[in-house]
Parts: C-alpha cells; sequence; structure tokens
C-alpha cells in the first residue's frame, strides 16, 4: 500500500498562503530592504572609508529597520504556520498513516535496521530542529510532518529532486569498475529524498542511508518499497558508523553538516575519510558558507541560526571552514563550487568535495 | 496510536525571539496572518464550490438565498468556529 500524502483543499490552501507568505517576505527582504541597506552601508563606508564586512559591522545597520524587524516577524510566523497547518492537515489521519509507516516489510526491497536502544545525542535532543514541534525524531508523525514541511519549504516545487541529481551528477566516477561492487553511502539520508537519485545513475550498485531520526528511516523505507529501490537504511550515528573502513566509492552528506555541532562535525568528516576505499570521494552538499554572500546577505543567512532551528548553522557555515577541515582530515584533490540551482541562495546548493588519495 | 494521544506542542526547547520589540506586537501581526491564510483558504474553497457547481449547471447565488440550515450543519459550524478562535487567540493568553 502507497502512503497517501494528499491534503485537503483547505490544507492545500492554507499551505499556498505559507508559500506564498515565505516567497514574498525573501523578495521583499532582498529587495527594498536590501536597498535601504545599501544606502546606509554607502553612508557608513563614506564616514570609516570603508565598507561595512563583518555581521557586527551590518547588524546596526539591518536590525533597527522596520521593514527588517517586520520582514523577520513573517519569516518566523510562516514557519510556525507551515508547522501547524501541516500537523492540522494530518493529524485526524494519523492512525491510519502511522500504521502504513509501520507495516512490517511487505517486499524484498532494501532493508531497514532501527536500534531500539539508540540514543540520541545531547546536541540533536536540545532543540527543535526548523522549529518543527517535537522535531523529527521524537515520534513516528515528525516524519510525516517533516516529509512535508520540506515541500513547503522548497515552495512547492521539484527543486529538491533537481537539486539532489545535480548534486550526485558531480561525484567523479566511483572506484570500483564492476558496477555491481560501487557502494554508496548517503550520511543523514532523512527520508531518502537524498538518496534516491543515485539509482539513476548507478542502478546496480549497493546504496546505504543513515540518519539518527528513527522516524525518518522508516519513511525512507516505506518509500524504497514503493519506489521499488533496494535501498540500505539503519539508524546510525554519522560520528561513528559500524561499517567497515574502506567500505564505500561515494559518500554524500547532503544539508547535514549545518545541523552538526563543532566536535561532531570533525568527528564526521573523519568518519567518512575511513570508511572511502582509497580513491573514493566525500561530497558536502549545503547551503553556501558565509563568506561567498555579501555582507548582507550574510547577516539574513545567520538569522536562521537563532530564528529559524538552525542552532550549528552559523558555526558550520562562518566560524568553521569545511574545505579546511576535509584537508585536516587527509583528503586530498579537495575543491569546493555553487551549482547555483535554488531559491534559498544563488549559489545554493554549495559542494565541497574531496577525495581519499589511491594507495 | 490515536491521534489524540500526539504530543505535539508547539516550539518550546527554545524562547520565541521578539522582533518588533514588543512581544505582545509580534503577537497581534501573528493572529492577522493567521486570520489572513484563513481568509485565503475561504476564498479558495469558494471559488472551488462554485466553479465544481457550475460544471453541475447550479447557480450558486439563487441557491445560497433558499438554503435553510440543519440543526447539525448549525453545530459543526460552531465547532469550527471555536478552533479557529482558539488558533487566533491562543498566543495572546500564553503567559
Amino acid at each position: 500500500m502507497a502512503l497517501d500524502f494528499s491534503l485537503s483543499r483547505e490544507s492545500e490552501a492554507y499551505l499556498e498562503f505559507v508559500v506564498g507568505l515565505k516567497t514574498y517576505t525573501q523578495k521583499a527582504a532582498n529587495g527594498p530592504i536590501q536597498a535601504r541597506y545599501n544606502q546606509v552601508a554607502q553612508k557608513w563606508a563614506t564616514d570609516t572609508g570603508r565598507t561595512p564586512e563583518t555581521l557586527e559591522e551590518v547588524a546596526p545597520l539591518v536590525a533597527p529597520d522596520d521593514g527588517y524587524k517586520f520582514n523577520r516577524l513573517v519569516s518566523r510566523k510562516s514557519q510556525e504556520m507551515m508547522w501547524n497547518g501541516i500537523i492540522a492537515a494530518y493529524v485526524r489521519r494519523a492512525p491510519e498513516l502511522l500504521a502504513e509507516l509501520n507495516q512490517p516489510e511487505p517486499s524484498p526491497w532494501g532493508s531497514l535496521t532501527l536500534d531500539p536502544d539508540f540514543r540520541y545525542p545531547e546536541y540533536y535532543e536540545q532543540f527543535e530542529y526548523h522549529i518543527q514541534p517535537g522535531s523529527y525524531q521524537s515520534h513516528d508523525f515528525g516524519a510525516v510532518i517533516y516529509n512535508m514541511g520540506q515541500q513547503v519549504y522548497n515552495l512547492r516545487t521539484n527543486n529538491k529532486a533537481e537539486n539532489m541529481r545535480a548534486v550526485v551528477r558531480a561525484f567523479p566516477p566511483p572506484v570500483s569498475s564492476d558496477p555491481t561492487q560501487i557502494r554508496i553511502l548517503d550520511m543523514g539520508c532523512g527520508f531518502g529524498t537524498t538518496t534516491w537519485p543515485f539509482f539513476e545513475l548507478y542502478p546496480q550498485a549497493q546504496i546505504y542511508g543513515i540518519d539518527l531520526a528513527a522516524p525518518l528511516l522508516k519513511l525512507a523505507y516505506k518509500r524504497a518499497q514503493m519506489l521499488e529501490l533496494p535501498a540500505h537504511f539503519s539508524q546510525q550515528s554519522v560520528e561513528k558508523t559500524n561499517f567497515p573502513s574502506g567500505s564505500f566509492d561515494l559518500i554524500l552528506a547532503h544539508a547535514l553538516f549545518h545541523e552538526l555541532p563543532k566536535a561532531s562535525l570533525r568527528q564526521v568528516i573523519a568518519e567518512a575519510y575511513r570508511l572511502l576505499k582509497p580513491g573514493g570521494t566525500l561530497i558536502d552538499s549545503d547551503v553556501p558558507p558565509y563568506k561567498e554572500l555579501t555582507p548582507f546577505g550574510r547577516y539574513l543567512s545567520d538569522w536562521q541560526t537563532r530564528h529559524n532551528g538552525e542552532p550549528y548553522w552559523r558555526s558550520t557555515l562562518h566560524e568553521l571552514s569545511v574545505i579546511e577541515l576535509f584537508r585536516e582530515a587527509g583528503f586530498t584533490e579537495v575543491s569546493e563550487r555553487g551549482l547555483g540551482m535554488g531559491h534559498l541562495a544563488p549559489k545554493f546548493p554549495w559542494l565541497v568535495i574531496g577525495c581519499k588519495e589511491q594507495e | 496510536m490515536a491521534s489524540d494521544e500526539l504530543k505535539l506542542e508547539r516550539p518550546h526547547k527554545l524562547p520565541r525571539p521578539v522582533y518588533l520589540d514588543d512581544a505582545r506586537l509580534d503577537k497581534i501581526m501573528g493572529a492577522v496572518l493567521e486570520m489572513a491564510a484563513q481568509l485565503y483558504v475561504l476564498h479558495d474553497r469558494q471559488r472551488a464550490l462554485e466553479a465544481v457547481l457550475k460544471q453541475h449547471g447550479i447557480e450558486v447565488e439563487a441557491e445560497i438565498s433558499r438554503f435553510e440550515p440543519s440543526p447539525e450543519w448549525l453545530a459543526a459550524r460552531k465547532q469550527e468556529r471555536d478552533a479557529f478562535i482558539e488558533r487566533l487567540l491562543h498566543d495572546f493568553f500564553e503567559e
């Protein structure tokens, strides 16, 4: 049976309105609000003899603007409305949807391994990611909500699927020449939207997805059944997996690193290095780091950290340099570039690519 | 598991930031947006309804002026009204 995430006409309309709020808010921030900032920044430059660069320098030029304040309030509110609207849309159908999600393995497509003793790390439990009530790990219903949340956040376009295809195409050829021996790992696979494109490019490969959140993995596995794709999902800490060293040709971490505190991020990159075959490739695909943004864009992006349930956004995208962490972990042939496909930022998704040296 | 057992609270692990220098203003703006959303939902519904009825040859305006609601219909509206008001005013009464 298929999971039916269809919405009532009312819920469709409500969420379309939320999409409208998000679209307009972003447009206004990048339009008139940025234009006013530019004027103030110009004056600041005349006074000081240089342009404002740091967050601390930009803040007093943007934060007092009433339009900016309202804009950020609506942005925050649109995110709250998004979650509330999605919860309202599905709450009556929750028993049916959850029964479907927890249905025992109906076909031989792939596998799901959950760890009943799994303990979520403190950094993960401390906040609600994306301010989703209950986050996505506290209840199976969290997966149902997050699934639609991601669609609304992507403004109900197919951008995500297209982005992921482009990310997967950015990998250099796998180490193994035998297509059945190619092994691929999707770290922080969530409910699998980042996993499926690998099957298009490497249909005979052995494809694995790991994540912390059991509800998301259940949904990923359910989808694998529906799509008839043999993906192997397991609940594991991304910092320390149970795969043997040298297991994988390609490892993807999409939108994972900005969800990790500094110590974890270093561990995850080291773990990916351990898991790669010599000659294998790790790609971190994420929103662009602050250094790639204008001072105003940087300030706007930074808002996510404290206001949109992205507690580690600033530390990953600003305070650390992921490409430097790749080098520290031992990666050679390290490079970075933006694919420039997203509505979220002009350089989204931003790729950091590292190869493990051939032996 | 019954849906009413779901513990889905508003984001609570971090306090909600204040945007307009006064949290009360934030809440009013929130209510305005919520009302706007509901208004849009109604608007969408109305348009959809009119389109559907027209496909069946029904002229809505004349039909509505002849419509007499049943007690069940009125009870259902009351329930919807209460839920709407709760959604509208909830934030004002928190803390």
